[in-house]
């Protein structure tokens, strides 16, 4: 049984320690439950508005990988060559992804099927990335956990931070099944093993970091930032002269173990060591054996030959290493910085040499207020973070602030890397409000100052209390716990629990309660005031937090992009689900076998869900092929007739989004078409000539011939005047397009003729447009004259039945008469 | 003492042309052009409206001659000619080094096909305004390729109109694309190694940065103990973080890699210090972001660290109240300058503005 005593004396309660701790750590597993809870609900915004449905594009491709691999088994997974992307080359399906993800699913599948629950694979993969975003957050909690040497406020608030924070939720939304949704975790549960393994300096620590490591090498191509950033922590401590033997253990343990695990990924095969992006794992593993033998030397040799030895050896080992090195790039063994990671360096490199890499949106830099909107009120809590890490500067301290810097400027080089930095911004978050709730909202001091005057009221307050006895810091305190702290940490705990809002105002009554039983002097008046003030007012701040992180995630992030919502006039809800329309409409009504043209980011698309062959896709693995479909798109209708016969292209896709104003469209995206293959052709292709001589985009009556005569315009406005012929002509009607916001004549419009290709498909809103590459001609002439020979024709028709018509009016009123 | 004489000579030089500029019927040929390159100081013919017709509008040039058109003046803000100039430059310049270097038999083939008579020529809006009007320019920059008069056409009055062919400006390597162009249009068969880049070696710049260099090894040295003690110092590091991360979370690589305006001047000649939308900053929106952080962290750290040392009770909650409502008023700041990034945020701590 559990006694609880009062001691008459200070007035002080008297509880066994072993009951605390078991209230501490129910306490904390409860506020974990909570987090999770948070953490998962608010990335269901998309499951409860829409469907169980797979957002975007990359994870179409994951998605049908998945599927590949449960139905196929993982051998043949490996081995996967898929000829339906990327025809008429193919693509080693197998040798050319990241495993991780689909294999995680797959596991889970099996194992929930093991257990008898029969899950669709579908389900599993829309709500991967929520589950995993919890364990992130248990992650967070125990790197922070350590960082801070077990203060659990901190950690906890980083928990939480990071349960809720749109930076993350961003890319693991329910549907958002990508390899990010389980890589950031890889990545906190990477560096929690690290931090702990040089804590300890064990090989069984050292072991689980590279493990996880490998895990995370296997997950995404992101890994290169551990590879980069442990080897960086270490050379940093070595600079500082913290190097140790735990250091040393720790490190090679997860840098031999790591690098042979990583290299059983056949996409990452034998990179780790060739490419540069590895090279400064290994410089440091390699300088930590001389630093050590140089160590020996010292404890061995006397101090004069010491320096002898030193300086020669040193001397040797830099020339031979730089000769290395440079032999090696010579010969080519060492491969050159990767594209993507070059551009994080030289900014500019990107734009002139890989534009295929500039076009993707995620490549953009970041402005100041993407990071509010992301990380809202962590972002200027941050440096306070960072700052308090240097307070007390400890090993794993050090590392918190490589990770911050680096991180930062990584994330404003390129946005997606906001994915990066937001663990560590909440890690830092965590620190700098468990720091400031530490000094202001810990009323042990004034209640231990009048717990002597009021000791006869001692009864009546331990019984309000009784609930929520547990201390924070004092386990040492094996019996005596003062009431003071365990009222201090149980508002704490408290606020981090009820993350949701109303708990603040209850709390902000709960101190000033206490407040005011206890308040007396003046002294204590403006002790407990300023603590109040402060306390008040970050809980505020902890609060608009709450709310800034859901209605970003439910503005922001919770679209499947698959599907588009609009407002009606009337302010409810209309689903535009034309991707989907059209994407069913292949899957139906076209032969299995036949090849579909689209621009590259619709190809994992068609893939996934009209299951039709497609030329080009999200995984940009040859410039050139998509510069040629950029070519037919951009190039006159007979040339790119002639490419898309050479491909063996049936069905054409546009997405068109100007009758609704849908702005994410290819007319939109048809720059960088052009400047792609303006890259391969340039002779051919050129991005002046879309532009009029103003240098305006236009696609109205003034558009250049360029513009006018290239296939995917023709594509977009095939018969869109025909929407409009019947609102009349004059100066403010015409056919509008309202993602661009300019108007084409009715006239003009009209003039829009196809002729190699004849239209089959358009969606409802016209997003999605469909045609088809007909047939050569029978007589072999050319198409475009076989197309004016119809029309010329078919102008007779109209005018004839036209007079017939005017002929047969003429007879009614006699017909009518009789 | 050799260059000196030549400076000399070229003021004679000059009157000397002049005078037979005057006096001849205002036509330059090749010889022309090549004295006047001779005496300028890179191999670049500088257009003016002054002598545009004589260069490029007269019936007796026997010359190939390409000019670049452009504005430079920072008050036109045109990046793409500032970016473009010096590869021009450069390529310019390559080429006369290039042709000097060649030997005899190389350069007998060069001139019989007129290889000696290819010119580079620049003109900046600044100085050409009749020029560019003639030529009915509304865009910058532009690069034109004059062919010979040929007297075969019609109108030979108007070369500047119908005889010549303009560069495309791409995207990507622009240096191989501008030689590509120069050659396919010449009828000469040029080589395509007179193109090949020579950079040029910049002496002064490569003085004055060893003399920086070194000078800063000598201090290093002189007060090694001095220097010593910044290195190892806690505070320098961690300012230098601190400030490094408020600049990156406040947009500076965007205005690095998108070489962003300063301020945006409106068409009444106000100022807008913030643009709206994620996808555009302005320069200074970056320093006052920063400054708003800066003022936080400060109010923060000092809450955490400073006023825990004041002992008196009163005067540690007015700074306390003080450091409280700056950081209120500062975050309160803050949103209401995001609501002008994102006009459907609905959240607002204070409303000011």
């Amino acid at each position: 049984m559990v006694s609880i005593l009062i001691d008459e004396q200070d007035g002080s309660i008297v509880v066994p320690s072993f009951f605390l701790k078991l209230i501490k750590s129910l306490l904390i597993i409860s506020i974990f439950i909570s987090i999770s809870i948070a953490a998962i609900s608010s990335r269901l915004f998309s499951v409860i508005r829409f469907e169980s449905i797979i957002h975007e594009f990359d994870p179409w491709f994951n998605y049908r990988a998945t599927k590949y691999l449960v139905k196929h088994g993982f051998n043949k997974f490996l081995n996967w060559f898929d000829d339906k992307t990327w025809y008429p080359l193919g693509r080693v399906t197998g040798g050319t992804l990241y495993p991780g993800l689909m294999v995680t699913s797959g596991v889970i599948k099996h194992f929930l099927n093991f257990v008898g629950l029969p899950i669709d694979i579908r389900n599993i993969c829309v709500l991967l990335a929520p589950a995993f975003s919890s364990v992130t957050s248990l992650f967070i909690f125990f790197l922070t956990n350590e960082i801070t040497d077990h203060n659990t406020t901190a950690s906890l608030f980083s928990a939480i931070f990071m349960g809720i924070t749109p930076g993350y939720i961003s890319r693991s939304v329910a549907g958002s099944y990508d390899n990010e949704a389980i890589a950031i975790t890889l990545l906190m549960a990477t560096f929690y093993f690290w931090i702990k393994a040089i804590k300890l300096g064990s090989i069984f620590w050292g072991s689980l970091t590279s493990l996880f490591y490998f895990y995370m090498v296997s997950a995404w191509g992101g890994y290169v930032f551990i590879t980069n950033l442990i080897p960086l922590h270490v050379f940093v401590l070595l600079l500082m002269g913290r190097f140790d033997h735990k250091v040393y253990v720790s490190y090679t343990t997860w840098y031999v173990l790591g690098t042979l695990m990583s290299m059983q990924i056949p996409f990452v095969g034998f990179l780790p060591i060739k490419s540069n992006d590895h090279m400064a794992s290994f410089g440091v593993f390699g300088l930590l054996q001389l630093v050590l033998l140089a160590s020996y030397f010292k404890s061995t040799l006397s101090a004069k030959s010491f320096k002898k030895v030193i300086y020669t050896f040193g001397a040797f080992v830099f020339i031979l290493g730089i000769t290395g090195l440079v032999a090696a790039t010579h010969l080519g063994l060492i491969a050159p910085w990767t594209g993507r990671f070059y551009s994080l360096w030289d900014t500019n490199y990107a734009k002139v040499h890989i534009p295929i890499i500039a076009s993707v949106s995620e490549h953009q830099p970041t402005p100041w207020s993407a990071f509010y909107f992301d990380l809202n009120f962590l972002i200027w809590l941050f440096p306070v973070g960072v700052w308090l890490c240097f307070n007390d500067l400890s090993n794993q301290s050090v590392f918190v602030i490589i990770y911050s810097v680096l991180g930062s400027y990584f994330a404003g080089v390129m946005i997606r890397l906001m994915l990066t930095l937001a663990p560590i911004v909440c890690v830092c978050g965590g620190i700098a409000v468990g720091k400031i709730f530490e000094v202001y909202l810990n009323i042990k001091d004034i209640l231990t100052n009048e717990i002597k005057g009021i000791s006869n009221n001692n009864s009546g307050f331990s019984e309000s209390n009784e609930s929520t006895k547990k201390s924070k810091k004092n386990q040492n305190i094996s019996s005596a716990s003062t009431i003071a702290t365990t009222t201090a940490t149980t508002t704490t705990t408290n606020n981090t629990n009820s993350n949701t809002t109303t708990n603040a105002n209850t709390k902000n009554k709960k101190t000033s309660e206490i407040v005011h039983t206890f308040s007396f002097n003046k002294d204590t008046l403006f002790q407990s005031l300023t603590k109040l003030l402060v306390s008040g007012t970050f809980i505020f701040y902890l609060w608009f937090y709450v709310h800034h992180c859901t209605w970003v995630t439910s503005n922001a992030y919770s679209s499947p992009s698959v599907v588009l919502a609009s407002r009606n006039p009337d302010g409810s809800q209309h689903l535009i689900d034309d991707y989907r329309e059209a994407y069913y409409w292949l899957r139906m009504n076209t032969p299995e076998d036949s090849k579909v043209m689209a621009w590259w980011d619709y190809g994992y698309q068609i893939g996934g869900m009209a299951d039709r062959t497609t030329l080009v896709d999200n995984n940009t693995w040859n410039n050139t092929h998509i510069a040629t479909v950029g070519r037919a798109m951009a190039t006159t209708e007979e040339k790119s007739e002639e490419i898309m016969r050479s491909l063996d292209v049936d069905y054409i896709l546009v997405i068109f989004g100007g009758l609704i104003g849908f702005s994410g469209d290819d007319l939109n995206k048809f720059l960088w078409m052009v400047r792609i293959s303006e890259g391969i052709w340039p002779e051919e292709i050129r991005e002046r000539s879309y532009f009029t001589d103003k240098g305006e985009y236009r696609i109205d009556d003034l558009a250049t011939s360029a513009m006018r005569n290239s296939l995917l315009y023709k594509l977009s406005y095939y018969r869109f005047g025909e929407v409009y012929s019947s609102f009349g002509s004059g100066p403010t009607t015409g056919a509008a397009d309202r993602s661009r916001n300019q108007r084409l004549s009715l006239d003009y419009a009209k003039s829009i003729q196809i002729n190699s290709v004849e239209e089959v498909f358009t969606s409802e809103n016209w997003i999605v447009r469909i045609y088809k590459l007909k047939d050569k001609d029978n007589f072999g002439r050319q198409l475009s004259k076989v197309g004016e020979f119809d029309r010329i024709m078919n102008d007779e028709k109209i005018t004839k039945r036209n007079k017939k018509k005017m002929v047969n009016m003429d007879r009614k009123p006699s017909a009518l008469r009789e | 003492m050799k260059n000196f004489c030549q400076g000399q000579f070229s003021i004679i030089r000059i009157l000397t042309i002049l005078l037979i500029l005057c006096s001849s019927v205002c036509a330059y040929t090749s010889k022309d052009l090549d004295k006047i390159i001779s005496k300028s100081k890179n191999n670049i013919i500088k257009i003016t409206d002054k002598n545009y017709n004589k260069i490029l509008n007269n019936e007796r040039k026997d010359y190939h001659i390409a000019v670049y058109l452009t504005a430079s003046s920072p008050r036109v803000g045109c990046a793409l000619c500032n970016e473009f100039q010096p590869i021009y430059t450069i390529l310019a310049n390559s080429f006369a080094e290039n042709l000097k270097k060649l030997n005899e038999q190389e350069r007998l083939e060069l001139n019989k096909n007129g290889g000696d008579k290819i010119f580079f020529a620049i003109a900046d809006f600044s100085d050409n305004m009749e020029f560019f009007t003639k030529l009915s320019l509304n865009n910058v920059p532009k690069l034109f390729y004059f062919h010979p008069t040929n007297s075969n056409l019609k109108d030979n009055n108007d070369n500047l109109h119908n005889n010549f062919d303009e560069y495309a400006f791409t995207t990507g390597d622009q240096t191989t694309a501008l030689a590509n162009w120069l050659i396919s249009n010449t009828p000469i068969k040029i080589p395509p190694k007179l193109f090949q880049i020579i950079q040029p070696l910049d002496y002064s710049k490569i003085i004055t940065r060893l003399i920086i260099i070194i000078s800063i090894i000598i201090i290093i040295y002189k007060f090694s103990t001095k220097f010593n003690k910044i290195v190892y110092s806690k505070a320098i590091y961690q300012s230098i973080s601190i400030i490094t991360i408020i600049l990156f979370t406040c947009g500076y690589m965007f205005n690095q890699i998108r070489m962003t305006p300063y301020t945006k001047t409106n068409n009444d000649g106000s100022f807008t210090y913030f643009v709206s939308g994620h996808q555009a900053q302005l320069g200074v929106e970056t320093q006052i972001i920063s400054g708003i952080y800066a003022i936080l962290f400060v109010s923060i750290s000092f809450l955490l660290n400073k006023v825990n040392q004041i002992k008196n009770l009163k005067i540690k909650f007015l700074t306390v109240v003080i450091m409280v409502f700056t950081i209120f008023i500062s975050y309160a700041v803050l949103v209401n300058i995001y609501h002008l990034k994102h006009g459907a945020y609905p959240f607002y701590i204070l409303k000011f503005f």
